[in-house]
């Protein structure tokens, strides 16, 4: 099959397998919809957000969503770093960010689509040791290097701040039509994905009704 | 919104194939068959545009020659009689040349941004050589036999949405003709219908010198078939926003013309004739799964009973039609209640036809929960659209008898048996009753004045739930109320709520988890489109 059709996705088919792997790493179905929410708008702003999802998963794997979860205090009760999911979960659910120092973080990039969705009409601008993102309602700004789709240390977990400011001049960040999902980041995808499959056994092939 | 009722929907004019047909005749869309290059064994590549004032759509159409015992509606089957793509504008050759490469492999090929769906069709075993044969020898086919199948080939699949690489719907829902649901797919049903037409009529003067065309209205009488089954059922689970829309429309038509006041003679006319059209439909309507049988039986006795009660209707009496709905819920089943309905709606375009513009929904964000409510007003807000789930005892077998999920060997959704199939840890969320009540029993263990957000950080497995309830205070269609993993749960009313908003008819079940359905039976062809009459074609 002709390889760039093999990378060229959908943003829905994208999405679903994103669902589908954060949902087999151990995440409720609600946290699986958010995350797959996140993961399609970064890719909107062609942020890398395959490699940056598939990296966060691969470094999560094997420990407890609940250990990254935050508390009320924004910090983990386990005292581990904490999943950008669940904080920009948490966030959009108390409807805003009124403080300054997070973390550490996995990943901080990921908390842009949930700090865009409670902007309105101000910005937000996240700062890390490893990149800097300036959020609004309707874009998504990641500096160069944060973006780059070949770092490798994009889920390590980071101290952040974040900003609320005054909306400043309008941003224009490149927004994409497609995603581009290399085979080895798709793999890693898959094989969370595959987890929430059940085994075959003679009663299911009855199931599918014929 | 009960299974029950959703099992008996019929078609109306609120149906996306007749949205479809009303916009490309209202403007003035034109067709065109580029490319016709099909042997006599049926391979070969077609082409059909439909042009619209602003752009063109192709269907591009690869026929196959399949062995007999390789033919199976299973969507896991790995071959087929014809495949399908519509594409977004008109195919280079390089197009068709990549399509040619993956198409015809379907959920095994990839398709691209360029494609906006992608379908594979069956002959009919029962019919295609028989119409073929016929028009060979230079005689038309029996209309009875026609009338008994209603195809000539059946889809078994036709995928939208980003599928397997093709557009995402937010790729293209800002374009007038496909905003309301599933126009693309419509559109691709469609085009298929005139090209399996074209394609016996080609295949019988290929045969012979001496055949004839088919006559225009036997030719219309055919339709496209479809044979679904569970893969289309958690649609209405997972789209809760959108059946919210559906659904409203249907309830906002209906309250519509319960509220007219004085009937005109016109209107009451019509109304009377679309009964004894639909007659005509119902009496076509053959199914081998006894559910249907018996269901289609008190739907003959419904029509009986609704002729003899307008018999004696005055309706010059104020608010007619609402006084016949209340008669309808004291004498005719459900299905006869929902028939009813759709036939209402048949007189008054003028006053529904709008509401088709209101059936999309954006789902593209999920819904924002309010993490301040207090744990009393959840509850308060869980118990209102939840206590039909609250009342039932979940500790039995038989409410939790089922599980849905997605079995690894071929990633279709399956519904298996809990307490005896090791299924249960795989669980997908199609059962928001259970939830609901699972969410409630925890919630108990909170204090009131504590908020929804501390409560889903310790609780994420009800984040899903509490969703579902934030999207039920403004959409109060959104959810089935009844139990869809109960042992008693017929998955084949899920597919039929689905279906007839789609416009389908003829449903027969071959299970309870499958069934086959007609497509466009009727419908004016592209060539008919400018002059048909597009209130009635749904009826026989």
């Amino acid at each position: 099959m002709d390889a760039y059709l093999e990378m060229d996705w959908s943003f829905g088919e994208y999405a679903a397998l994103a669902a589908k792997a954060f949902r087999g790493a151990g995440y409720s179905w609600g946290l699986a919809e958010d995350a797959a929410f996140a993961a399609k708008r970064l890719a909107e702003f062609d942020l890398a957000s395959g490699e940056i999802i598939a990296s966060l998963l691969a470094t999560l794997d094997g420990s407890a969503v609940a250990d990254a979860m935050p508390d009320s205090n924004w910090q983990s009760g386990a005292g581990s770093a904490l999943c950008p999911i669940c904080v920009g979960a948490a966030i959009v659910d108390q409807g805003g960010w009124e403080r300054t120092d997070l973390g550490p973080v996995y990943a901080p990039l990921l908390l842009a689509p949930f700090l865009q969705q409670v902007a309105e009409d101000l910005s937000y601008l996240i700062e890390w040791s490893g990149g800097r993102c300036e959020v609004t309602n309707s874009s998504i700004a990641a500096s160069t290097a944060t973006s780059d789709a070949h770092d490798s240390g994009k889920s390590e977990p980071a101290m952040v701040t974040i900003v609320r400011a005054p909306r400043g001049h309008d941003l224009a960040p490149t927004k994409v039509q497609r995603v581009s999902l290399q085979p080895s980041t798709r793999a890693t995808l898959e094989e969370f994905a595959h987890r929430i499959y059940a085994p075959a056994t003679e009663q299911s092939r009855q199931g599918a009704g014929e | 919104m009960r299974l029950e009722r959703m099992g008996s929907f019929h078609q109306s004019r609120l149906s996306f194939m007749r949205t479809l047909l009303r916009h490309m005749k209202q403007h003035a869309w034109t067709f065109d068959r580029p490319i016709f290059d099909i042997d006599s064994a049926g391979c070969g590549t077609a082409t059909y545009t439909a042009t619209t004032p602003e752009r063109t759509y192709t269907l591009v159409a690869f026929g196959h020659d399949l062995p007999n015992e390789m033919r199976s509606d299973r969507v896991i089957a790995t071959a087929w009689d014809a495949t399908f793509v519509l594409h977004d504008g008109v195919p280079t050759s390089a197009d068709i040349e990549r399509l040619r490469a993956n198409v015809p492999l379907q959920e095994a090929g990839r398709v691209s941004g360029k494609e906006l769906t992608l379908s594979r069709a069956n002959r009919s075993q029962r019919l295609w050589a028989t119409v073929i044969d016929c028009l060979a020898a230079g005689i038309q086919p029996d209309p009875e036999a026609v009338a008994r199948v209603g195809y000539l080939m059946r889809t078994t699949a036709v995928y939208g949405s980003g599928k397997f690489g093709a557009a995402d719907r937010q790729a293209i829902e800002d374009r007038r003709e496909l905003r309301a649901p599933f126009q693309a797919e419509m559109l691709t049903v469609y085009l298929i219908r005139t090209f399996v037409m074209d394609l016996v009529e080609h295949l019988a003067a290929l045969a012979s010198p001496n055949a004839v065309t088919l006559d225009p209205l036997i030719r219309r009488s055919f339709g496209i078939g479809n044979s679904t089954g569970l893969g289309m059922a958690p649609f209405l689970l997972t789209h809760p926003r959108l059946i919210n829309n559906w659904i409203a429309a249907r309830e906002e038509a209906l309250l519509r013309v319960r509220s007219v006041e004085h009937i005109a003679p016109a209107e009451s006319d019509a109304f009377v004739k679309i009964v004894r059209r639909a007659r005509g439909t119902i009496n076509a309507w053959h199914s081998g799964h006894e559910y249907q049988q018996v269901k289609i039986a008190s739907l003959t006795a419904d029509l009986d009973l609704l002729e003899t009660h307008l018999g004696t209707t005055t309706f010059t009496d104020p608010f007619a039609w609402d006084a016949l709905i209340h008669w309808a819920a004291q004498h005719l089943s459900v299905e006869g209640q929902e028939l009813l309905v759709s036939l209402l709606l048949e007189p008054y375009g003028h006053l529904v036809d709008d509401l088709t513009a209101t059936m999309h929904a954006d789902e593209s964000t999920p819904i924002r929960l309010d993490g301040s409510m207090c744990i009393r007003d959840v509850r308060d807000r869980l118990g209102e659209h939840y206590q039909w789930a609250l009342d039932i005892d979940w500790s039995g077998p038989e409410p939790n008898a089922r599980a849905w999920y997605v079995s690894e060997e071929k990633l279709e959704p399956r519904l298996g048996e809990r307490h005896s199939e090791p299924i249960a840890d795989y669980e997908q969320p199609l059962q928001p009753g259970r939830d609901a009540a699972r969410m409630h029993a925890d919630l108990k263990r909170w204090q009131g004045s504590e908020t929804l957000d501390s409560f889903l950080r310790a609780h994420p497995e009800h984040r899903h739930t509490a969703r579902r309830i934030a999207i039920l205070t403004t959409a109060p269609y959104a959810e089935i109320r009844d139990n869809t993993i109960d042992a008693s749960m017929l998955p084949i009313d899920l597919l039929r709520a689905k279906l007839s908003f789609f416009g389908a008819t003829h449903f027969d079940p071959r299970s309870d988890r499958w069934v086959r359905i007609t497509m466009f039976q009727g419908a004016p062809f592209p060539n008919e489109l400018a002059t048909a009459d597009l209130d009635t074609w749904a009826y026989l």
